[in-house]
Formats: C-alpha cells, structure tokens, sequence
C-alpha cells in the first residue's frame, strides 16, 4: 500500500518533469504560428511560466493535492471540466468491455482447458486468438460492417457530445465496447486453459475424484480457483489498458473518451491536459496491480500467512 | 462371491511417444485376488509397476500406458472397460485410492471442513467429519478449519485416510502410505491403518517399496519386479524363506542395525574440521542449531541422524558455507574460520569441504552431459574425470550421458563423482541415498565405503535411517530439535542408547521388519 503511494508520487515527479522538458508549453500551444517571440514571452509572463521549474512543480503538486487540476491556456477552461467527463465516458466504455470480456473468458477458458477436444471450444480458442493477433481497427472495421451495416442494429459513429448524459451515451457504447473485449478476451482465456491444463495434472484434482468428489465440484472448487491467481493478474493488466489504451478504438467510433483527448492535447502540445491524463494512468496502473494482489492473496490461503 | 480385486492375465505397454515403435512392458500376465476383507501388500522397486497396478485396479491408467490383454475386475466392474460415470460413482464408495504424494493431495485453497463437504454434500453435518477424523486418530475441532498447509505430513496423511473412508467403500488402496513421513509417525499411521481395517473390515491393497511397511499391515505379500509377481505368499513366509532370488537381494540389501558395510575405525586423529557452540537462528527466534559441538578426525566417518527439522541438513549447509551461524565457532583442520562466507572463501578452502545434495535430479543440470557436468567449470583434465568416474564404478560410456538418459543410482553416482574432483578432505552426504531403491542404496553405500578406504577422506553422512549409518559410520550423533541428544561410538549408541529419543529409533528400526 505504502509502496503503490510511494510509486505514485515519485512517477507524477517524473511526469511533470518529462513533459516540461518536451518542446512547447501552453503559450506556444495557444499562439502557434502566429506566436512572435514576443507575444509569447508575454503570455508566458502572465501564466507564470517563466518560473523555475521546482518551482513551478511545487506550485501545481500544492494544486493537485487541493483537487485543483489546473487551467487549460489552450483550450481557455478549466481542466477538470476537460478531463473528468472524458474519465467517464472511458470508464463507462471499460466497464461494458470488461463484463462483456472477462466473465466469459473465465467460463472459457475453464471449459475449454478441462475440454480440449471439444469442437466449439476449439472454434471459440482460434476466433480469439485471432481477434487478438488483429489490430483494433480491423477487427472495429469487421464488426461495424457486420453491426452497423448488414445488420444495422448498433450506431457506427457516436454523435453525441463528450458531456452526454449516460442514457444518451449508452447506445453508442456496444459498438467499442464489443471491439475491445474482443480484443482483450483471448488474454485471459487463454491464461485460464493453462492453468486448467497444467493443475488438472495436479495430484490433489486425482486424489479429489478418486474420493469420489462429483466432478462439478472438482472443475468449480478445485480447479479453478488454483487456476486463477495468473489469470487474475492477466485481468488487472488487461482491465489497465481499458482505462489507459483505447485511442484507436475511440477514434474509429469518434467516441468522446479520454483516448480521443490524449491524443488532442498531445498534437495541441497542451501540457496542462496531458498531465491529469497520465497520472490517470499511472494511478490505473498502480491500483489494479495492488487490487490484483490483494485478490491473489484472498485465492491462496497460505500467502496470508506469510503476510502476518 | 468374496473376490473383491481380481487381475486376470493384465498386460500393460507403453509406448514412447517420439518412437512410436518403441514399446515398453510395464504389466506381464499379471494375476491376483484379493478376497473382502484381505491385506495384500505389493513390494517392488522403482519402476516395477507397483503403482500401475495398483492404479489400474481404481480404473486409472496414466496416459502413454495401454492395456493389451487380460481383464481387471474391481467390486465385480470391469474397470477399464466401463462408462466413466460408473466408475466415478464407484470411488469412495467402493473403491478409494490414497496415491503417493509428498502433501500435495489435499488441495491448498480449501480447509479440511471443506475437503468433506465436497465429498459428502455441502448438507452434511459436522459431526460426520468430527468422527471421521476422530477415526483416523486426529482431534476433529482443531482440524475442521484448518488448511493443509498448516498441518504436518502425518496429519495430512491421516486426513487424506479420513477422506477415503468416509463413505465406507470396501477395497482401500494406498500407494507409499508413509514414504515422506519421518520413521516414528509412520509407524503411528500405519497402526492407525491397522486399526481401521480391523474395525471396518474392508480389503485392503498396500504398495511400497519398504518391506517395513507392508510387513506391519499385510498378511499376504507379492514381490514385483519389472513388471511381473515373482513371489506371493504370506508375508511370514517371504520374509523368513524368500524364494526368489529377487526377493532374496531386496531383503539383503535392507540396512540391518548389527550388519556393517564397512567396519568402524576408532582411532583419532587431527581434525578436519571442529565445531563449537554452533547455534543457527533463522525466522525470529527457531533455534534450527543449539549449542552443538563436533569434530570430525580426518579418515573418519560421522553419522548425524534426525528426523525432519532437526537441523541435520541445517548442520552440513553451515560446515560448506551455504548457511551462516549466529554465534559459536567453526574451523578447519588448518584453524580457517569456516563462517567466513562462501565467496569470501579462497579456492583451497572451498575445495576442501564437498556437498553431495538428496536429489540427485536437482543437483545434475538436466541439459548437460556427464562429461559438461564435471569439467565444465573445474577445469580439469578428461583423465582425472574418468579416474572419478571410475571410482564410483562407472565406465567411460557415462561420459555422454544426460541425467535423463541415466538410472537414479547412477545419477547420484555421478554427483559423488563430480564432488571428488575437488580432491575433498571432507565429503558432506545429505540424504544421499533416500531417493534410490533399496537394492540401489546398498550398492551406493558399497561404493561410498570403497571410495573412503581408498582415499581415506573424512565423511558425514546424514539421513534419517538409523540402520543405514550404523552399516556405514564410526561415530554416530543424534540430534533432535537442533541439540545433540546423543552421541559416541556406533556400537555404544545401538547397543545401549541412554536417550529416549533414541532408544525409539533404535526399537523401531530392530522391530522393523519381522523375522
């Protein structure tokens, strides 16, 4: 816990100082071109950004601590209006994909490591893997022509704004959604048929049915929970990646997430928006990765102990 | 019908998977009956087929075997010929098979109450289970909610027994009942054993490699060896008059506590290396070493016997610099500080002390050949790998050999060999010969003996066997919770052990096996 704080600080440390480094600052962002050195030794003037940066860091790590996320020069508003739809919009997508991809990845790859012979497992093991090996905008190109096009039963392209209400945003949500569990799905089955196939060979599986343990109750309390600590693992990483990494699935739908931002405000050189969005993503990181272990440590009763 | 077990004819093959024509008897016109009610006892060595049969007899033959002709009948079911739900059905309540395992057949995530409630229903009562346990000699409340790692090999084996029996089937079999478990809690399990099958009555099928252990629980015994029964008879019998002449070198081959390998010399002299006050603390504040005192004289042989957690391997990690002591003194013949650490330590040092590790599997690096093994990173030439080759009896030929292409005998063989290459004042055995079979162990031991005649180097030999280092050791040192119970001379510690501890191993080794 003290650690994943401890990792945390010193990455956003690192952060602010890489971006400051980069070209640019919010002044030549808003001026651009037209920027003389001039104008633009004056805004900097105005926007305090002629000081050191230790000082500068200081200043906006006091701001951050006070919830205070700081001011868009470029985009003339406040950063928190900017970003925290956008968090949401994300989330609301990750979530849909997570529920639609691990569920089913789990059930999956339980049924398809106990069954291997099995001929739709088979088909279900090659569809995923090859959704996993396409890159996002292929399998997003499939799918809407299938959805979209052939059987118009999904919008194509989100056309509401980025501050929607979630029932308006929800039906523009299936179609990302449905290429990021694609995308994500095989991941974790196939981790899961693994760790099926190797802990079905386990003597403590032979000596449950030898006792005459039903075999449900061998695949469900036996199997699967030895099988899941690198499955839950794979899941953190995973689910990370669905807060962090959806910007070409965002921009083939133009759905208004925060990938579509990052993207913007790194093109616009907007410093200003560009930091919230990566400690966004370096507290993802860290707290899935904490959550992770904490649920590995809940499966396996003698990692408690070594804890105390 | 009273047959509960009957083999008729088996034959059993496997076939090597990269050769598919290759094919390997494993079962030869095997026959046997057991009536309701009957202790068996299957002896053989590794590789025998014991254990096949005794898994075929429960309906499981492991992939790459095939059943080529004969029928197995179990409780009146053809069980390699059935629908697997009936034989699924069978288990536990006809048929229950405990197989070997080194504590790893309960499964980890889920308490013992847990372990039960998947055989018996989720509906069943804790009473069941408490008199259950209460029947395999455990105190049920403290084990309900306890998880596998948290109770010892003994428990857990009297647990996985529990489990068996607890729906009354009428044929047990168990593999290696007591094979990971210390000399005087496997004759606790195997009288529990006995008890139940006296107060229950089923049949019972006991495979081992150990005539020990099938002498304590079987009436009949059948000797196996590659893959067919040479001898079957009453235990008694085979025991007192074995006739054939497998069975006649498996029984020699067991140590005896008055039978010497190798006979003790007494006379002391310079040491090559004393110890002092050596206490070892690890984890807080387990004394895994208290207090111990030892030297060993050059030319001599020490014997150091203990159970598991004694801190007998803890003692030889410590003399070759693996471990580190909290506080006494070690030294060398030369007066060199042997808790200096391993890399600290200059070559003639290191060279001095050797370590031959139990498994033989973990300390030969399975992608090497014998010849990369041993000259890889000593430098030496081939003339003296091949002289210690020869010394523990083992031709050029093994030079090419990969671990996977040797016997275990022959792979612990050639861990002592590569060991000798340092030209050692000392050799440190660790349970050497604990993983082989018996046979196997004499003729190592044997070698071992020959090897310290011949270059007169010092030797301690752990293990937990006490009739073992009797045949083999001058001075015998017993320890017991990290402390030196007991030590002196072999005949002084066999003949007339004053520690209790002792005078336990030493009664249970004389009664071991019945003649």
């Amino acid at each position: 816990m003290l650690f994943t704080l401890g990792a945390f600080v010193s990455l956003a440390v690192l952060s602010f100082l890489g971006i400051d480094a980069l070209p640019g600052d919010g002044c030549t962002a808003l001026l651009g071109r037209f920027g003389t050195p001039a104008k633009v030794a004056e805004c900097r003037e105005e926007h305090q950004l002629t000081d050191p940066v230790i000082v500068r860091l200081g200043n906006w790590a006091n701001d951050v601590v006070h919830g205070d996320l700081g001011y868009s020069i470029k985009r003339d508003e406040q950063v928190a209006q900017i970003v925290l739809p956008r968090i949401r919009n994300t989330a609301m997508l990750a979530v849909v994909a997570a529920l639609m991809a691990f569920p089913s990845a789990i059930v999956a790859g339980l049924l398809i490591g106990r069954y291997p012979q099995s001929r739709i497992g088979r088909a279900i093991n090659t569809l995923g893997v090859v959704a996993m090996t396409l890159p996002e905008f292929v399998i997003a190109t499939i799918l809407w022509l299938v959805f979209s096009i052939w059987i118009p039963i999904f919008p194509g392209v989100t056309v509401v704004p980025s501050n929607a209400t979630v029932v308006e945003l929800l039906p523009h949500i299936w179609m990302p959604a449905l290429t990021l569990a694609a995308v994500v799905f095989a991941h974790s089955m196939r981790t899961m048929k693994a760790g099926v196939t190797t802990i079905q060979l386990m003597p403590f599986v032979e000596s449950a049915r030898l006792r005459g343990t039903k075999e449900r109750v061998t695949l469900l309390r036996h199997i699967l929970p030895a099988a899941l600590p690198p499955v839950v693992n794979t899941i953190a990483v995973d689910a990370a990646w669905l807060l962090t990494g959806t910007f070409v699935t965002e921009a083939v739908f133009n759905y208004r997430g925060l990938g579509r931002l990052a993207i913007d405000a790194i093109s616009d050189r907007d410093t200003a928006v560009i930091l919230p969005i990566v400690l966004f993503g370096l507290g993802v990181y860290l707290t899935m990765s904490l959550i992770a272990d904490m649920v590995v440590r809940l499966l396996d009763p003698r990692l408690k102990q070594h804890r105390s | 019908m009273n047959t509960i077990l009957q083999f008729d004819q088996v034959c059993v093959e496997a076939r090597d998977r990269d050769r598919n024509r290759v094919v390997t008897p494993i079962l030869q016109s095997v026959d046997l009956k057991v009536e309701m009610g009957e202790r068996l006892g299957i002896v053989g060595g590794s590789g025998s087929g014991k254990s096949t049969l005794l898994r075929i007899a429960a309906g499981v033959l492991s992939p790459g075997l095939r059943l080529t002709s004969g029928t197995v009948s179990t409780a009146g079911v053809n069980m390699l010929d059935v629908e697997p739900k009936v034989r699924q059905e069978m288990y536990g309540s006809s048929v229950a098979l405990v197989a070997q395992s080194l504590g790893e057949a309960l499964t980890s995530h889920l308490t013992i109450r847990a372990h039960f409630r998947d055989t018996l229903g989720r509906d069943v009562a804790d009473e069941t289970i408490l008199s259950s346990l209460d029947d395999a000699g455990l105190d049920g409340a403290k084990y309900l909610h306890r998880y596998p790692h948290q109770i010892s090999g003994g428990e857990r084996q009297r647990v996985l027994l529990a489990l068996a029996l607890v729906r009354s089937p009428s044929l047990l079999l168990l593999d290696e009942p007591t094979s990971a478990l210390d000399i005087g809690i496997a004759a606790d399990v195997l009288a529990t054993i006995n008890r139940l099958q006296k107060s229950r009555g089923f049949a019972l099928v006991c495979v081992s490699h150990d005539f020990g252990v099938v002498g304590r629980v079987c009436d009949r015994v059948a000797v196996m060896s590659r893959g067919q029964i040479v001898e079957h008879g009453l235990t008694e019998h085979v025991l007192a008059t074995p006739s054939a002449s497998y069975t006649q070198s498996l029984l020699a081959s067991i140590p005896r506590l008055h039978v010497r390998i190798r006979e003790p010399q007494l006379s002391v002299q310079q040491p090559v290396v004393v110890v002092r006050d050596l206490t070892v603390i690890r984890s807080g504040s387990t004394r895994a070493l208290d207090s111990i005192n030892l030297e060993v004289g050059k030319g001599e042989v020490v014997g150091v016997i203990g159970e598991s957690g004694s801190g007998k391997s803890t003692l030889l990690s410590v003399m070759c610099g693996l471990v580190s002591s909290t506080s006494g003194a070690i030294h060398d013949g030369n007066g060199f500080d042997l808790s200096t650490p391993l890399r600290d330590r200059p070559l003639a040092v290191l060279s001095e002390i050797q370590l031959v590790f139990q498994n033989p599997d973990d300390s030969l690096n399975p992608v090497r050949t014998v010849e990369q093994s041993m000259s890889r990173y000593t430098h030496v030439s081939r003339d003296e790998v091949l002289a210690a080759l020869d010394a523990v009896e083992l031709s050029q030929q093994f030079l090419s050999r990969r671990p996977s292409q040797m016997s275990g005998g022959e792979k612990q063989r050639v861990a002592v060999a590569r060991a000798l290459l340092a030209h050692p004042q000392l050799l440190l055995l660790d349970e050497v010969t604990s993983a082989l079979d018996v046979t196997v162990q004499a003729s190592v031991v044997k070698m071992l003996a020959s090897v310290q005649s011949a270059t007169g180097m010092s030797m301690v030999i752990v293990s937990h066997d006490i009739a073992l280092i009797a045949s083999f050791a001058d001075r015998l040192i017993v320890l017991r919770n990290g402390r030196v119970v007991e030590q002196g001379s072999v005949d002084a510690v066999i003949d007339a052990p004053t520690d209790p501890y002792t005078q336990h191993l030493v009664k249970l080794a004389a009664t071991t096996i019945r003649k």
